[in-house]
C-alpha cells in the first residue's frame, strides 16, 4: 500500500481510511466471491474465481469471477467508501478493460473467442454514488447480513439463467470456504496477512513447550501453513508469490516486536507474552500499520518540501546574478 | 500401599467422611495433555509445584504448591489414563483449598484442562442417580451464574422432589448458566452430601457408609464417562488438506434464541478476555471471528448467526482447547445446544 502524497502534511486519519477500506474490502471479496461461487455450483452453474483470460489483443485479465452461464458474465468486485467523483470515475476506467473479446480456454477443448458481459459487484451502500455516472456497467450491490443478499442495482445482466436468480435478491450463505482458505491471488493488506500468520504461527508452536517465554517455528513449516491458506485454483507457480507475501507479514510482525526473524537460519521465535491484552488483533495490527504507513508519508513530505525548498533557491541565486 | 491402594484410599475417604471431624474433600475432573511422571518438571515450569508419590495402582499422594503465596494443598491423584481425578482434602478453609487448586489449574493450562460440560450433560448426571431404585435424591441448592457477575444461589425446598424442567425453566428465565448442584443422596441405607459443578469441580461433604465409594462410582465415574464422550466428540476436528484441497469439520451450536448485534458484541468482548481474538466481521450481525488458544496454539474461526454459532478449528484444535471455547460460549449463551456436525 502506498498513500499517495500530496502538498498537504500526510493526515493520520486518511491514511486509517484507507487501510481499514482494504482491509474490509478483501475480507469481503473472499467472503462475496466464494460464498457466490457455491451458491451457483449448487444452482448448477459453474464459475471460476481469478481465472486468468487473454484479450483478443493479448492482454492478460484475471477478473474476480467468470460465470459460465449461456452467456459468460465477468463479475468483478470493486470496494470503495468514496464519494469522490474522480476515484469513482478511476474504478469505472478499470471496469472498462474488460469490455473486450477474450480468448476462454476451460482445460478441455482449445480457447475459444467469448464477449462477456460485465458486471460490477461494489457493496450495496457504495452504489448510489456510481448512480448518475457515465458509462456505469451493469452493477450488482451486496450487503453482507445473516445471508449475502446481492441486487441487480444497474442495469440488469442478459443471460435469463443467471438473471433469473434474482427475485429482486440472490441471496447465498455464507460458505464454509472463507474458513478454509484465507487468500485470493489478488494482494491482501499487510495487516490482514499479519494477523492470519500471527495466528498460524501459535499452531506451529512445539507440542510440549507450553510455559516457555518464547518458542521457535522453522520458516518452511510456516510456508507450508501459508501454502494451504491459498484456495486448491491456485497454482504452484504462485509459490514465490506467496514467500514475498509471508517475508512481508514477519518483517511487519518483527517491526512492532512480536518476533524475532533469523532469515538466514530460517527461523522464527515468538514472544508469548506480546499482544497478549489485546481485545481485537486486527484492529491493533491496522493501527500498527497505520503508523508505519504515516511515518513514510510524513518522511516522504518532508523530502518533497526539502526538494522544493532547493529547486527554488538556485532559480533566486541565478535572477539576482544577472542583476549584477 | 501396594496392591489395593485405591481400594484403600477410598476406604480411608468413606471412614473420615462418615465421621464427625469429616471436612470437605475438593475433586477436580481434568484431562491431561502429558503423562503423570512429567507433571512436576511442566508445574515447575508453570511457576507452580506439584509433588507427586506413586503409591501404586494409578494411585499417588499429590501436594500442590500455588504460585504467589506458596500455599500447600495435599491430596491424590488418580490416573485414569484419559482423565485425572484430583482430590484435594481441606486442612483449614474449605474455600480456600478450592481456590488454590483452580488457580494452580488455571496456571497449569493446557498441561492439565478442566473436564468442562453444559448444563445439560450436569442434569443428566443428576437424572441418572434419580433414576436409581430404592433411593431418595434430596436437593439442597442449585448455583446459578451470568458471566460477568456473581453467582445466584437457589435454595430448593427441602420437601420438595426433583425437578429437572423446573432448574431448565430457571436458567431459561434468567439466561445464567447452571453452574453448580447442591444435593444428598440416599441409597443402600446410607447417604452422600455433594456439590457438583458444570466446570469439573466438586465438593464432597460428608455421609454415612462408603458414602465417598458410592459417589465415587454413581456420580464421579459417571461425569468422567460424559467429560470422555465430550472429549471424543471434540478429537480429530483440525483442518485436513488432501490432494490439495482443506477439509474442515464445523462444530454447530444452536444457542435456543435469536442472537443479535449486542450478543455478538458480548460475544466478542468475552472471548477476547480469553482468546486472541481478530473480528473480521463484526456482528451485523454476521460476526466472524478468528480465535487463537495461546495456551496450547489452537485456532479458530467463529461465525456468529441469528440462529447459530459455528465454530471451525484451523489447523491445531485440540479438544481440551474446543471444550474450554464452548463452555466460555455457554457461560453467555446458557441454553446453548450442539446441533450437529458436518
Amino acid at each position: 500500500m502506498k498513500i499517495t502524497l500530496s502538498l498537504k502534511y500526510p493526515d493520520l486519519e486518511s491514511v486509517r481510511r484507507i487501510i481499514k477500506s482494504e482491509v474490509h474490502a478483501y475480507i469481503d471479496a473472499i467472503t462475496v466471491l466464494s460464498s457466490l461461487q457455491d451458491y451457483l455450483r449448487n444452482v448448477g452453474i459453474d464459475s471460476h474465481i481469478e481465472k486468468r483470460l487473454m484479450k483478443k489483443n493479448g492482454e492478460p485479465k484475471k477478473p474476480d469471477l467468470l460465470i459460465l452461464s449461456g452467456n459468460y458474465i465477468i463479475v468483478d468486485h470493486k470496494y470503495t467508501e468514496s464519494e469522490n467523483e474522480k476515484t469513482l470515475i478511476s474504478i469505472l476506467e478499470k471496469m472498462r478493460e474488460y469490455d473486450s473479446a477474450f480468448m476462454f480456454n476451460n482445460g478441455k477443448t482449445s480457447s475459444k473467442e467469448i464477449n462477456p458481459e460485465v458486471v460490477m459487484l461494489t457493496p450495496e451502500r457504495s452504489v448510489r454514488h456510481f448512480r448518475g455516472l457515465l458509462d456505469c456497467p451493469i452493477t450488482w450491490g451486496y450487503s453482507l447480513d445473516s445471508e449475502i443478499a446481492i441486487k441487480q442495482m444497474i442495469g440488469a445482466v442478459k443471460d435469463s439463467r443467471v438473471s433469473s436468480l434474482f427475485s429482486p435478491d440472490l441471496t447465498c450463505t455464507v460458505a464454509e470456504e472463507i474458513s478454509k482458505y484465507k487468500f485470493f491471488i489478488s494482494h491482501p493488506p499487510l495487516s490482514y496477512t499479519s494477523c492470519e500468520i500471527y495466528h498460524a504461527l501459535w499452531t506451529l508452536s512445539p507440542s510440549y513447550q507450553f510455559f516457555a517465554p518464547e518458542f521457535e517455528v522453522k520458516y518452511d513449516d510456516i510456508l507450508d501453513v501459508f501454502n494451504t491458506s491459498f484456495p486448491p485454483w491456485i497454482c504452484h507457480e504462485a509459490r514465490q508469490l506467496n514467500i514475498t507475501r509471508l517475508n512481508d507479514a514477519l518483517d511487519f510482525l518483527q517491526k512492532i516486536g512480536w518476533i524475532k526473524w533469523f532469515k538466514a537460519e530460517k527461523l522464527v521465535i515468538v514472544y508469548r507474552k506480546k499482544g497478549r491484552l489485546i481485545a481485537d488483533l486486527l484492529s491493533y495490527l491496522i493501527d500498527c500499520h497505520v503508523k508505519i504507513e504515516h511515518e513514510k508519508a510524513v518522511i516522504r513530505f518532508e523530502k518533497e518540501i526539502k526538494k522544493q525548498e532547493q529547486l527554488q533557491k538556485p532559480v533566486a541565486q541565478k535572477k539576482l546574478a544577472d542583476f549584477a | 500401599m501396594g496392591v489395593g491402594a485405591l481400594a484403600q484410599v477410598y476406604f480411608d475417604l468413606d471412614r473420615f467422611h462418615s465421621s464427625c471431624e469429616a471436612r470437605p474433600l475438593h475433586i477436580f475432573s481434568v484431562f491431561p495433555k502429558i503423562v503423570i511422571d512429567d507433571l512436576s518438571r511442566f508445574a515447575h515450569e508453570a511457576g507452580v509445584d506439584a509433588i507427586l508419590e506413586n503409591k501404586g495402582e494409578r494411585i499417588h499422594e499429590f501436594e500442590i504448591v500455588s504460585a504467589r503465596k506458596r500455599q500447600h494443598e495435599y491430596g491424590y491423584l488418580i490416573d485414569h489414563a484419559k482423565i485425572w481425578n484430583i482430590l484435594i482434602r481441606t486442612v483449614e478453609s474449605p474455600t480456600v483449598a478450592g481456590n488454590v487448586v483452580e488457580r494452580w489449574l488455571e496456571r497449569m493450562y493446557p498441561v492439565v484442562c478442566r473436564s468442562y460440560m453444559s448444563s445439560n450433560d450436569l442434569l443428566t448426571v443428576i437424572d441418572d442417580l434419580s433414576k436409581i431404585k430404592d433411593s431418595k435424591l434430596e436437593m439442597r441448592s442449585y448455583v446459578l451464574r451470568a458471566h460477568d457477575s456473581h453467582e445466584t444461589v437457589k435454595k430448593w425446598k427441602s420437601d420438595k422432589p426433583y425437578s429437572r424442567d423446573e432448574i431448565e425453566r430457571s436458567v431459561k428465565r434468567e439466561g445464567q448458566l447452571l453452574e453448580a448442584v447442591n444435593f444428598l443422596f440416599h441409597v443402600e441405607h446410607t447417604f452422600f452430601h455433594t456439590r457438583i459443578q458444570t466446570d469439573g469441580h466438586f465438593v464432597f461433604y460428608k455421609g454415612g457408609q462408603y458414602c465417598f465409594s458410592n459417589f465415587q462410582r454413581l456420580v464421579l465415574s459417571k461425569f468422567n464417562e460424559i467429560a470422555l464422550t465430550n472429549h471424543k466428540f471434540f478429537s480429530n476436528r483440525e483442518r485436513r488438506v488432501v490432494d490439495g484441497k482443506a477439509e474442515v469439520s464445523r462444530i454447530i451450536l444452536d444457542p435456543a434464541r435469536n442472537l443479535g448485534k449486542t450478543d455478538f458484541e458480548r460475544l466478542s468482548s468475552h472471548l477476547s478476555t480469553k482468546y486472541s481474538t481478530a473480528i473480521l466481521h463484526g456482528g451485523n450481525p454476521w460476526l466472524l471471528l478468528n480465535l487463537m488458544d495461546r495456551g496450547d496454539g489452537s485456532s479458530y474461526d467463529l461465525h456468529g448467526y441469528p440462529s447459530e454459532i459455528q465454530v471451525i478449528p484451523f489447523n491445531r484444535g485440540s479438544p481440551e482447547s474446543l471444550m474450554r471455547l464452548i463452555y466460555a460460549i455457554y457461560e453467555l449463551f446458557p441454553l446453548t445446544e450442539i446441533k450437529e456436525d458436518t
